[in-house]
């Protein structure tokens, strides 16, 4: 899931598309603490369920949208 | 009737209820190397069958005792082992003709165990995992388990595939 990372020497920006719970976000955040990181999302309830129970919060560099990926992609 | 014969008949009973049947004599052709000295020069008696009369045939029905060649535990049938599921006849394979009684019997058995592999892993999960969250929103039902060991498991259907797992004792750190 991660394996296009390895060929990008210094990633900036990434976009995920697709929440669940919020641990692909945060796996990045930690090994890429200044990337941006875009995380879009179709239902506010997968959400909620990320910050309340999986430990998830947004930052500065990286926001959740509540929208269709399709047409963001 | 020769030594052989004799002997037969005294062995089996008496020689009233036995007639021993000679066959036709085969031809001699002479002694011939390694046939016993007794035989060289002749041919044995050649038994071919042994009549018995109507009352040792079936002593039983004629009120008579059991010879005692005759008399003994009953031979046991041997039982013949189940046909395996989906096969019909021992001759046949599964792709041959196939009774509807074994069809029906082997589908009953692999209805029961579809249906218990089915139940042993919610069963085994409702055991060791309790609920968090369960709620049916705009898209999917969103179901958070927990199980003991404070692996947190988020689904998007009930017994559906996990989408994420984290281990919350770790994390709230």
């Amino acid at each position: 899931m991660v394996l296009g990372l390895a060929f990008v020497e210094q990633p900036k920006r990434v976009l995920i598309v697709g929440l669940g719970g919020g641990t692909i976000p945060s796996l990045l955040r930690k090994h890429y603490p200044k990337m941006t990181i875009d995380v879009v999302d179709i239902d506010p309830d997968v959400v909620a369920v990320a910050k309340k129970y999986f430990g998830f919060h947004e930052d500065d560099a990286m926001h959740v949208r509540v929208a269709d990926g399709a047409p963001v992609h | 009737m020769g030594a052989l014969s004799r002997g037969a008949g005294d062995r089996l009973g008496s020689r009233r209820d036995i007639r021993i049947a000679h066959g036709p004599r085969p031809k001699c052709l002479g002694p011939r190397p390694g046939v016993h000295p007794v035989f060289r020069g002749t041919c044995p008696t050649v038994i071919t069958d042994i009549v018995l009369s109507k009352d040792m045939a079936a002593p039983r029905q004629a009120g008579l005792a059991m010879p005692p060649f005759l008399d003994g535990p009953p031979r046991r049938q041997r039982q013949a082992a189940p046909l395996p599921c989906g096969q019909t006849d021992r001759r046949m394979s599964i792709a041959g003709k196939q009774p509807r009684e074994n069809l029906t019997r082997c589908s009953t058995r692999r209805f029961f165990l579809l249906g218990l592999l089915r139940w042993w892993p919610s069963a085994r999960r409702s055991d060791a995992e309790k609920i968090l969250y369960e709620r049916q929103s705009a898209y999917n039902t969103i179901v958070v388990t927990e199980n003991d060991q404070g692996l947190r498991t988020l689904l998007f259907e009930r017994d559906g595939v996990s989408k994420a797992s984290s281990r919350w004792a770790t994390r709230t750190t």
